[in-house]
């Protein structure tokens, strides 16, 4: 391609595209999302200028729950702005905290919580807990609840997140708690015992592989190399473990076992089990 | 008798990446007639990737050299490049081959490859797979090397980076960074962009940058990709909500209108705007701030991240290229530091790769210098703002060694082929 | 005093904090309050732990601040990065009655270490914070304290000149109003140099203290996982021994002090000390930094490590080093909610020789202590 040639039509194209007019996207949510983040922030004067109005929406009942949350969202690309962000950032948090109250439409309520939770907002944090303790208090879900208090490790909630993991059937909130037990040391008897259980979920024992790498490496090398080894267990687990094994290169003792390799090499080599087989291959390119 | 080809930047194991950017070369006659001379051509002769030659530093290279080597084994210079659009997949897909002009026969070849940035949502399997393969290296399940990008861009650091006529440049360099400690582990990756301008459906996938769950908790992963055991800060997995549809763009003004930011003198101050949109409604078209890489503070977190500045930084390139905006010395390519801070002036020295610590500056810098390159020896181990802008080397001196699919290499117009 | 343990709800501890606050008493019935190891934080979050003490901290405001409660509010100041806590620094050092030099770069310091992180601060629990108004902000009781320091603090004026001047501004019309009171209360007439109660902060404290725990058999594992004794590392030779977490959040704190390590590695290599001096950090977290995690988080900040410098895990528990050297650090139910930087100089018997506490310190005042230590003994037999 001749760059004279590719440079004029590419000209071209610009030339063409037509401007994007916040009328252009009303209608869809996501649209709405698009018109609050055009008016938020392109325009002629200083990005800083639009903030308050931003503000301004989410701050306004009347306004509805679509435009206010769509605001919001504009509000957190703002937050990218650094100092231009700065000087109005107080004021988002004073909202955020107007909004994180029972009687807030959810969408909104949810996001709130959010921010401040993301902000490690020790206020919140304990709200969050209070909820996950007393479900009729709660301001989110126990998942949702579960998921912000992850956004701070110093929130240190792992006795509660176990007790919510034995306490719930929701595999959803299952996997948000044991999240926030992946890296806890004394977490590895239920990590190992999540791991090795077929009738779990596969999400729930691909999250303790994880973890238990972590916590305990040489204990899940003893696991992981059981599951593999076990031609009856979930191809998919298998691979998960192996997986976990393939990027993790301090398993010395699975690095001259001669039975575990051949395993892996058979299978990278001849398996239809496309996950199983990949998974083998690179574990065995990282010897 | 063949043909000895010897290219810059050959690397410590004999491999050549090219972009698109033309290096020298020399080809030369081994065990040829003595007192006389050859004539060859060199051609590409690749599967996949493309080349071009010149005797001169062009941007209108063709897909054939003839050249005339003396018996005696002297050198003969050329200049040899990627062909644009034309990029490798793999290491070796693009060849230099020599055959003699008179007689056809083939005297030599060398395989090389044409390393480039591509969009991520056409990204082949293979190159997919290696580049995962790479990032999932670097994390380490938490404890390798990727910790060291997750400790550059904190809410602690964020002044160094962002809010600021910096923002570009530093950015640029820190992908950059990442790309070659990616390198080091596969030579032949490089970091594809996401083009959150259009739709990216194949980005958000179990086999490639995972699935959206429905539980709104972590993504999924195939079982045994390389990101499955993804930790960062002491937590596994990858929170990433979409708030767009996964056949629809982010929610984000799209490359012409970016471009348009620029206003009518086509200035960088008012191109940088692009910081809040579309860089800043990339970040959060997922949900904020559950999902790491709607935060500031977080965003590393989610290897997105370096997919989605990728696209940014090809943003600047492609304008810089469209709108001849890639020396360093035009006014109209940089602005003022505002405010006034170290770090986003044409001369300073970016953290962390400068090594400086204590107020104005972060109180460490992890990482260390800037990596080196066997490809070249640009930006060099204490970058400075400026030594980022000509990615291509469009003016002369050493390119970065990176390039973008829809990004050319073409002289601007106050240099003429055979330049420095 | 009264007695407080983790369990001990946290309205009660207010209530207890706002009668003293009322009735004027001395702080120094808070000072015991504030060490990071104290009972009433053990088991609560680095959030309930950090509101607590910046609470307390606050109170100092009214019932004056003591000497022996100066450093906790340098070390605020000096690397704290949470607007509650720089806010309840600020408040409290406006309850002393004598100052250190250096304390107005020190809040500029500060100052400019939130500018982007500012939020409101509550110190009252008896009135609701919306009946307050304007409210009260980190960067805003910041300024307060420069106010209150009147001439004294002339020396802020240029730069508080040029965060008035900024376009546009990089602070909330709040915060500039009452940068503009500061400036105002700068430029009056008045005394203009601070009253000093010595010439530099008290960072270096000969400490002794180990408290009869014999810890030589206390067994330890490195980066690279060999296993050893407290006492088959540290015998034998002077150590510099410092304590971190690869979980710490605070960059000025765990990130600096393995950063200012590796350059003290630096400074012993070009004396030609080393071999003959162990240099180490021991974890306060370690299930967590097991020795993979240990070696990165060096090597990153520039640590080399060989036989007498390692990063260093306990394969037990790490409560008999707390005790034996009365670490200040602080858990919560799973890990450390709040620690202070801290740095022992031991001699070649593992004794504490000099104990660099709570403000930062410099490899080359370390150095030295070092070397001191390291003649002694040479001389001793």
């Amino acid at each position: 391609m001749d760059v004279k040639e590719y440079r004029r039509r590419y000209e071209a194209e610009l030339a063409a595209a037509s401007p994007e007019h916040p009328a252009s996207f009303a209608g869809s949510p996501e649209a709405a999302t698009r018109h609050a983040a055009q008016l938020g922030l392109v325009s002629g004067s200083p990005p800083g200028e639009s903030i308050p109005a931003l503000l301004a929406t989410v701050r306004n009942p009347k306004e509805t729950v679509l435009a206010r949350d769509a605001a919001l969202q504009a509000l957190g690309a703002a937050t990218f702005l650094g100092e231009d962000f700065a000087p109005y950032r107080v004021e988002f948090l004073d909202t955020m905290r107007q909004l994180a109250k029972p009687d807030t439409a959810s969408q909104l309520r949810e996001k709130a919580v959010a921010v401040l939770a993301a902000e490690k907002d020790p206020d919140i944090q304990g709200m969050l807990q209070r909820g996950l303790r007393d479900p009729q208090s709660a301001l989110v879900s126990a998942g949702k609840a579960l998921q912000l208090l992850t956004l701070d490790y110093h929130a240190d909630v792992a006795g509660l997140a176990e007790e919510v993991f034995h306490k719930t059937d929701d595999v959803a909130t299952k996997e948000a708690a044991l999240r926030v037990l992946a890296t806890n040391a004394n977490s590895q008897d239920l990590l190992a015992k999540v791991l090795g259980d077929k009738s779990q979920p596969r999400a729930l024992r691909a999250l303790s592989a994880t973890g238990l790498h972590s916590v305990n490496p040489q204990r899940f090398a003893g696991i992981a190399r059981n599951i593999f080894m076990d031609g009856s267990d979930y191809e998919d687990i298998r691979a998960t473990t192996l997986g976990a094994l393939a990027s993790a290169p301090e398993y010395q003792a699975l690095r001259s076992d001669s039975t575990f390799l051949d395993q892996v090499r058979q299978l990278g080599a001849q398996t239809s089990l496309k996950n199983l087989r990949a998974a083998a291959n690179r574990l065995m390119s990282n010897q | 008798m063949n043909v000895q080809i010897d290219i810059t930047g050959t690397d410590s194991q004999g491999r050549v990446f090219l972009t698109w950017t033309p290096v020298q070369a020399t080809a030369q006659l081994v065990g040829g007639p003595a007192g006389g001379s050859v004539d060859v051509v060199l051609s590409s002769a690749g599967t996949v990737g493309g080349l071009v030659f010149d005797t001169v530093r062009s941007d209108h290279g063709a897909a054939s050299l003839p050249l005339s080597l003396p018996g005696s084994g002297a050198k003969v210079p050329f200049w040899i490049a990627g062909e644009f659009q034309k990029p490798s997949s793999t290491y070796g897909d693009a060849v230099v081959q020599a055959t003699d002009k008179g007689n056809g026969n083939h005297l030599g070849s060398k395989a090389v490859m044409v390393r480039i940035r591509k969009n991520a949502q056409t990204l082949p399997a293979p190159e997919r797979d290696r580049f995962l393969a790479a990032v999932g290296a670097l994390n380490a399940q938490g404890q390798g090397a990727y910790r060291d990008f997750r400790d550059m861009h904190t809410a602690a650091t964020t002044r160094e980076m962002h809010g600021n006529v910096g923002f570009l440049p530093w950015h640029r360099a820190y992908v950059l960074d990442l790309e070659r400690a990616l390198q080091a582990i596969d030579a032949s990756v490089a970091v594809p962009y996401w083009r959150f301008d259009q739709p990216a459906p194949d980005v958000f996938t179990r086999d490639f940058m995972g699935e959206p769950s429905v539980s709104g908790n972590i993504v999924v992963f195939r079982p045994g990709h390389a990101l499955e055991h993804w930790m960062t800060d002491g937590l596994p997995g990858i929170v990433r909500e979409l708030l767009f549809g996964l056949n629809a763009p982010g929610n984000v003004i799209d490359e012409a209108n970016t471009f348009k930011l620029g206003g009518t003198g086509n200035n960088f101050a008012g191109f940088r705007r692009m910081e809040g949109n579309p860089h800043g409604s990339a970040h959060t078209s997922f949900s904020f701030p559950t999902s790491p890489i709607s935060f500031v503070p977080s965003a590393v977190r989610d290897p997105l991240f370096f997919m989605l500045h990728a696209n940014v930084d090809r943003l600047w390139a492609k304008w810089q290229w469209v709108k001849h905006r890639a020396d360093s010395t035009d006014p109209a390519a940089f602005a003022q530091a505002n405010p006034d801070r170290i770090g986003h002036r044409l001369a300073d020295t970016m953290w962390p790769w400068n090594g400086v610590t204590g107020n104005p500056r972060p109180p460490t810098a992890p990482g260390g210098p800037f990596p080196d390159s066997d490809v070249t020896p640009a930006p060099g181990k204490t970058p400075k703002v400026e030594s980022t802008f000509d990615h291509l080397a469009v003016k002369g001196g050493n390119p970065l060694g990176y390039g973008y699919d829809d990004v050319p290499f073409e002289l601007p117009p106050t240099v003429v082929a055979g330049g420095p | 005093m009264r007695e407080f343990d983790g369990a001990a709800p946290v309205a009660d501890i207010r209530a207890y904090v706002d009668r003293l606050r009322a009735s004027a008493r001395s702080g120094d019935d808070l000072v015991d309050l504030l060490a990071e190891q104290a009972p009433i934080y053990s088991g609560r979050s680095a959030g309930e732990a950090e509101r607590l003490r910046g609470y307390l901290l606050a109170s100092f405001e009214s019932v004056g601040l003591p000497a022996s409660a100066l450093p906790f509010v340098i070390e605020e100041l000096e690397t704290g990065i949470t607007p509650y806590a720089l806010a309840a620094a600020a408040k409290a050092l406006r309850g002393a009655s004598i100052l250190p030099a250096g304390i107005v770069p020190l809040l500029l310091d500060a100052i400019d270490r939130i500018r982007q992180s500012d939020d409101v601060v509550d110190f009252d629990s008896r009135t609701a914070p919306a009946s307050r108004a304007p409210p009260h902000t980190a960067l805003t009781e910041l300024f307060r304290t420069l106010a209150w320091l009147g001439p004294r603090a002339r020396a802020a004026l240029p730069p508080l000149q040029a965060m008035l001047a900024r376009n546009p501004p990089v602070f909330s019309a709040a915060v500039l109003a009452e940068i503009e009171r500061t400036a105002a209360a700068l430029s009056r007439h008045g005394e203009s140099t601070p009253h000093a109660c010595c010439a530099e902060y008290p960072i270096a404290i000969s400490s002794p203290a180990s408290a009869g725990v014999d810890i030589k058999d206390v067994e330890l594992q490195d980066q690279d996982g060999a296993v050893f004794s407290f006492g088959q590392f540290f015998r034998g030779r002077p150590s510099v021994l410092t304590f971190f977490y690869t979980r710490c959040m605070n960059p000025n704190k765990c990130s600096l002090t393995i950063t200012k390590l590796a350059r003290l590695q630096r400074r012993v290599g070009e004396e030609d000390l080393d071999g003959r001096i162990n240099i180490a950090a021991i974890s306060y977290d370690p299930a967590f930094d097991l020795p993979r995690r240990l070696r990165f988080y060096g090597a990153e900040r520039g640590m080399i490590f060989d036989d007498r410098n390692r990063l260093i895990r306990t394969t037990g528990p790490f409560e008999p080093l707390r005790q034996c050297f009365d670490l200040g650090v602080g858990y919560g139910s799973s890990t450390v909610n709040q620690h202070r930087i801290e740095l022992i100089v031991l001699d070649r018997m593992m004794r504490p020789r000099t104990d660099f506490t709570r403000m930062q310190w410099h490899e080359d005042d370390v150095f030295t202590t070092l070397k001191a230590v390291f003649a002694q003994s040479a001389v001793r037999p």
